[in-house]
């Protein structure tokens, strides 16, 4: 595998639902997001693994909600920038989507505003939806009221894509961006550059780049010239 | 849609940066409304999703008079707007109109946010109850009664565990103010603290309606008392707390730490105990235990009735799974709530959390929720648990370690070489288990909880002072967390 390379790409497509493609094995999640988005579920926990698209699905939950009747609010707690004050009031906003929970636990002055944030949104029923790296009882998590708080809703893991899975995200990326991407360019890809498709995906947008500028088909000699790959 | 402005101090001071010149306005409000529309959707092109989901989604836009009142979540969202994105969203205003209209920043949301709910069907709990204290003039805006209706002692699972606060709180709700004043009720997370609490308030306002009963997290009480010193309103602050009939306060080990709202708590605690009026407190330890909370408070909370919630027991368990079962209408065998009592052992609101994640698994793909379906829905959840650190097992751990027996941490004998394993083995249960000190030390062969936290304090202590204890600390640690 090589390192990454700085592609200097970035993607404009919004997340969405739509664009989101639901493995077999994450239905489940799928249909408990659906429940939260239709204000029937308030609050679900999801975990998974890193680029397994739980940025993705929050942002899109966002998205999906009524936009300017009903607002919504996403934040990623790894945002260096933010500060526990950052949840006052927040409850007052009908969905909130945290991301990476687990950035801030250990934090004493954190998990303390998680936990009164929790209290307020429950009793002011807004719809939650947490995401983190680790389900509730692995995160090292200082405040026990917290923990059992975050326990108690619908947890339910984003499970990472096979193989033969992440070729199909692949495939349909590229179609969107109207490339045609065969099996093998994208298993080649897979195997040489990365694993994670948050880079694979950039890496397309980059191959269509160069398809364009030299007219060529996107084929693995193609690609191994682009990325300078022996 | 009505619009209500919180901390109307900052407003003014945030509106004055950001006003534009008020002879620019457009024609009306629907004019108003439609230019948001365009510029919020042309900051969806200006600006990175990540920052739009966070920054912009939020704001909730609201014609007044002439201008545009963005209403934010709290001050930190209007000091980064105004920092980063109003000259932005002023110049996208001016590409759009001739005479950009006032924009004001405003801390708020739009009443009846909640009610507009995107689902027709919704199985959100009920609404809080609230009762006449809603009408006393401090209160709007600053604090209400929230008793729970679904939280009463018919609803409350009855088992050996909880039996004795149970009682205490029974007796409490048909007698308020009168035998035992305050309530402490007290144990680990998720046991039904709150549900007791709540339940006490229910049954005082069934036999008087006109109660003023009053439920609030400590955390609204320090909140409350902020905003009264902020707005130069004490005594209205003093007289509402102290007019209530029954004062119901969760949580109290987060008054640790919080001088100022310590002293008037313990204020409002003298005045409400003075006139009969009830107070139930609950906490996650024993009162006495809270590290950061002055003595004369932790003196005043154990002058009532101080009572434990223990974690229930099996059979508890499989009650609460089938009564939670009940009334979200779902049916569950005795063999399935069995089941997921026996691995589900913590706390009630991870049951709780099992219970919902098996039931949704159902609905969904139109399962019978057999033991096999549950086993399979909680699978991840049931790995987690098996390694889950217990009493039982700190003390094998520290026992083999130490190469001394579990019988002997058990015993009566006081010799440095048994005291020493048996206090390290007591300070581990306390950082890394749930349990209470009255439990541990009823798992230490029927200690007093005293004893436990003489033994927390001492290897707190030693851990400062001998390196000795700090390694052998470090290793069971270890150990014990592998």
């Amino acid at each position: 595998m090589i390192e990454q390379l700085a592609l200097g790409v970035t993607l404009r497509d919004e997340a969405t639902l739509d664009n989101f493609y639901v493995a077999e094995s994450n239905q489940l999640l799928w249909s408990h997001l659906q429940s939260a988005i239709e204000g029937k579920e308030s609050f679900v926990f999801l975990w998974g693994a890193p680029s397994s698209g739980k940025t993705h699905l929050l942002q899109a939950c966002c998205h999906a909600w009524p936009e300017r009747v009903q607002a919504a609010c996403y934040l990623p707690l790894d945002l260096a920038t933010l500060e526990p004050d950052v949840l006052h009031s927040l409850e007052n906003i009908p969905l909130v989507c945290l991301d990476n929970i687990e950035r801030v636990m250990g934090n004493a002055e954190w998990e303390e505003a998680l936990f009164h944030f929790y209290n307020r949104a429950k009793e002011a029923r807004t719809v939650l939806i947490v995401a983190s790296r680790f389900p509730p009882r692995q995160l090292p998590c200082s405040l026990a009221d917290l923990q059992s708080r975050l326990s108690s809703g619908l947890t339910c893991a984003l499970m990472s894509l096979s193989d033969d899975e992440k070729i199909t995200v692949l495939t349909l990326r590229a179609k969107h961006l109207g490339l045609t991407l065969s099996s093998e360019v994208a298993l080649f890809l897979m195997r040489r550059y990365s694993q994670d498709l948050a880079h694979l995906c950039d890496l397309l947008v980059y191959l269509d780049r160069s398809t364009l500028a030299a007219q060529r088909k996107l084929t693995i000699r193609f690609v191994k010239t682009v990325l300078a790959l022996g | 849609m009505s619009t209500s402005i919180i901390d109307d101090q900052t407003t003014s001071r945030l509106q004055s940066e950001t006003n534009e010149p008020s002879h620019k306005h457009a024609d009306s409000s629907m004019d108003l409304m439609a230019l948001w529309d365009k510029c919020y959707e042309a900051l969806k092109s200006e600006i990175s999703q990540q920052e739009f989901n966070i920054w912009i989604r939020p704001l909730q836009a609201t014609p007044v008079g002439s201008a545009i009142h963005l209403l934010c979540p709290n001050r930190y969202f209007i000091e980064w707007i105004n920092e980063h994105y109003i000259a932005l969203i002023k110049k996208i205003l001016d590409d759009y109109c001739q005479s950009i209209p006032e924009i004001k920043l405003v801390v708020g949301s739009r009443q009846g946010n909640k009610k507009a709910s995107p689902s027709t069907k919704t199985t959100q709990p009920a609404r809080p109850r609230t009762n006449t204290i809603q009408s006393v003039s401090f209160s709007k805006g600053l604090s209400h009664s929230n008793l729970n209706p679904r939280f009463t002692f018919d609803s409350f699972v009855e088992g050996k565990s909880n039996q004795i606060a149970l009682t205490a709180a029974m007796h409490v709700a048909k007698n308020p103010g009168q035998t035992y004043n305050p309530l402490s009720l007290y144990g680990g997370v998720g046991l039904g603290k709150t549900h007791l609490a709540h339940a006490v308030g229910n049954f005082i306002l069934s036999q008087n309606p006109d109660a003023k009963i009053l439920y609030l997290h400590s955390e609204r009480f320090v909140a409350d008392m902020i905003k009264a010193l902020q707005r130069n309103a004490m005594n209205e602050f003093k007289r509402f707390y102290r007019s209530v009939d029954a004062l119901l306060i969760d949580d109290i080990q987060f008054f640790a730490g919080k001088e100022r709202s310590q002293e008037e708590f313990f204020h409002t605690f003298n005045a409400l105990l003075d006139g009969h009026q009830q107070i139930v407190l609950t906490c996650d330890r024993y009162p006495k235990e809270i590290s950061g909370l002055e003595e004369r408070l932790q003196s005043r909370f154990g002058w009532g009735l101080t009572v434990a919630v223990e974690p229930p027991e099996l059979e508890t368990r499989v009650a609460i799974l089938l009564a939670k079962a009940r009334e979200t209408g779902t049916r569950i065998t005795q063999d399935v709530a069995f089941f997921i009592a026996k691995n589900i052992q913590s706390n009630v609101r991870e049951l709780e959390g099992a219970l919902k994640r098996v039931v949704a698994n159902a609905h969904f793909t139109g399962s019978e929720i057999t033991v096999e379906f549950a086993r399979e829905a909680l699978k991840d959840l049931l790995t987690l648990q098996a390694k889950l650190v217990t009493i039982d097992n700190i003390q094998r751990t520290v026992a083999e370690y130490h190469k001394v027996k579990v019988s002997d941490l058990l015993s009566k004998r006081r010799n440095r070489s048994i005291a020493r394993p048996r206090q390290m083995a007591m300070a581990l249960a306390k950082k890394l288990t749930n349990h209470s000190l009255p439990e541990i030390g009823n798992a230490f062969g029927g200690r007093d909880h005293t004893t436990v936290l003489h033994a927390c304090r001492k290897i707190e202590e030693l851990l400062q002072t001998s390196l000795d204890i700090q390694e052998d600390h470090k290793n069971l640690l270890r150990i014990l967390s592998a």
